[in-house]
């Protein structure tokens, strides 16, 4: 029971960072900005799908983990190269 | 950024890094206490059986002690084999063996060997006129009393006691009495559960440490399973560099693998008389698992109640402060000092004060579960590196002055503090199904890492042009 609440909470994170980044993608037109966010949507629903499946293994965690590095270093270039200041 | 919100957030900061630290000092001491106590109570433990298997000792060299003393005995050594008299002695002396066989319950057989070692009578006759003068023990045995083991016929476990017989009135040596003990006696003692719970087991082995006492997780191990541990180790090398007759359980500070490779706790204690070892040993995970767990749980629990009203005396406090100074300067909507001073600070500066801390807080949460040594080193340097550009996430938002990515950097980077504690939590226990109350921290760690991506996506919103 309590591995279907943390997978539906996972998923229901993620569908709605798809939802949002969809959205302000196509109200922007700039998908290529908010491709991190699709993404991070993506390894959310992965790490639903490990939890779902019980797979607790270490180096699962560890590639979910560097694609979120991955992510959140793409998502500070992209801040630095707008130059907003 | 307000005030209030920057007061808030130091408070923040200042209680999650006390808490931790505080539970780790806490722990640490904690968890010293709870292990001294389960050693002296190992300790309690050997020292006992030893008592009990040295008393049990005691007996059986007293035993052959009044027999080698036996007058019937002398005086059948003392004839020739061709003597008249011969049969008729042989006859009393087997009398007399049967007599302390059916006595004494832990004794299998006994016998007579003569001066060079050819078994003479025996309480099982088919085995009179083997040579045993090969056997170790029969050496010693010829000088004084001398425990050693026999190659058991059959499937019955012994060990033998030997004590020479001497004339009495030249002191002329003449044989050698020996007595085959029960193994299973001493099964009796070793074996007793109480107060060693599920997985505590005690045992002695050999010098050649080999097992000599069933054991609570092999079948069939006796003489045959090896137990080359920490324990058996250091009971035999502590003896030898002491040079003492007797020491009493030192115990291993750190748990050890045992014969099986699970992780125990245990003590030992050398019995000199037969060079044999007691141990004691407890699974560390009966022993400490469970007090720990309740610990770490107690702790995270509290940690969060008080980083709660921490921060929320912050923010109080912070509108307070935010009143005397807007009513002072009469300024609104002007960011504060502070949030100026930081929007200043170059993002590089961010990177090194955020690795800086998270290789601290790395050393610290891996001390605080299992060892530095032991972390998956793939696994936490992601998490701890999400949590460096979570926190130049969080520079960048007082650079552009923007609330979103101050807040979305910020609980990303605080989400990642507590997930790599609860991962090192699950992986320590090996915990595969969730409880109740880790599935708790889990939706807690997963919604600060949705939420803080959620309010950088906004960021983006108010930016992009």
């Amino acid at each position: 029971m309590n591995v279907l609440i943390l997978t539906s909470v996972l998923l229901i994170f993620s569908i709605i960072i798809f939802w949002e980044t969809t959205v302000l993608a196509l109200r922007k037109r700039k998908i290529k900005m908010f491709l991190p966010f699709f993404v991070i949507g993506v390894l959310m629903c992965f790490n639903g799908a490990f939890t779902f499946y019980k797979l607790y293994v270490h180096y699962l965690w560890g590639l979910i983990e560097l694609g979120q590095l991955v992510v959140f270093v793409w998502v500070l270039v992209n801040i630095r190269r707008e130059k907003w200041d | 950024m307000r005030l209030r919100t920057a007061v808030a957030l130091v408070c923040f900061v200042f209680a999650l890094v006390g808490s931790i630290f505080g539970t780790c000092v806490t722990y640490s001491v904690a968890d010293r206490i709870l292990t001294e106590g389960v050693y002296n109570h190992l300790e309690m433990v050997v020292q006992s059986r030893a008592g009990h298997v040295e008393t049990f000792l005691e007996g059986r060299k007293g035993t052959a002690e009044q027999l080698s003393a036996s007058v019937v005995i002398e005086d059948f050594l003392s004839i020739d084999e061709n003597d008249s008299e011969y049969d008729n002695k042989l006859g009393l002396v087997h009398k007399r063996l049967g007599k302390t066989v059916d006595l004494v319950d832990s004794i299998l057989s006994t016998g007579v060997l003569d001066e060079n070692g050819v078994l003479v009578a025996s309480t099982t006759p088919s085995l009179i006129g083997t040579d045993y003068s090969e056997l170790g023990y029969f050496q010693e045995a010829k000088r004084e009393i001398a425990f050693g083991i026999v190659e058991s016929p059959g499937k019955a476990r012994f060990f033998g006691v030997g004590a020479p017989v001497v004339d009495s009135e030249t002191g002329e040596f003449l044989g050698v009495v020996g007595i085959n003990v029960n193994l299973e006696y001493l099964d009796k003692i070793t074996t007793e559960r109480t107060g060693l719970g599920e997985t505590g087991e005690v045992y002695i082995i050999n010098d050649e440490k080999l097992l000599m006492t069933s054991s609570r997780f092999l079948e069939d191990g006796v003489f045959i399973q090896k137990v080359e541990t920490e324990n058996a180790d250091l009971c035999y090398e502590e003896h030898i560099k002491r040079d003492a007759k007797e020491h009493i359980g030192h115990e291993i500070i750190m748990p050890f693998l045992d014969y099986r490779g699970e992780k125990v706790l245990g003590a030992h204690q050398y019995i000199s008389e037969v060079q044999w070892c007691l141990l004691a040993e407890i699974d560390e995970a009966e022993a400490l698992g469970e007090p720990r767990r309740e610990f770490i749980g107690s702790a995270l629990f509290i940690s969060v109640i008080v980083i709660f009203f921490i921060v929320l005396a912050g923010f109080f406090v912070g509108g307070w402060f935010e009143k005397i100074y807007l009513r002072k300067k009469k300024i609104v909507k002007e960011p504060c000092r502070f949030v100026k001073l930081l929007s200043k600070v170059k993002l590089g500066y961010f990177f090194v004060l955020g690795l800086g801390f998270a290789v601290g807080y790395f050393f610290v949460v891996a001390f605080f579960f299992r060892g530095w040594q032991n972390v998956k080193f793939f696994d936490a340097v992601p998490d701890l590196m999400i949590f460096v550009v979570a926190f130049m996430i969080f520079g960048c938002g007082f650079r552009f002055l923007n609330s979103f990515f101050i807040w979305g950097g910020l609980l990303v980077a605080v989400g990642k503090l507590v997930e790599f504690p609860l991962q090192e939590y699950v992986v320590s226990l090996g915990v595969l199904e969730p409880t109740f109350f880790l599935l708790m921290c889990w939706i807690l760690v997963y919604a600060m890492n949705f939420v803080g991506i959620l309010l950088i996506l906004y960021a983006f919103r108010e930016v992009v042009k």
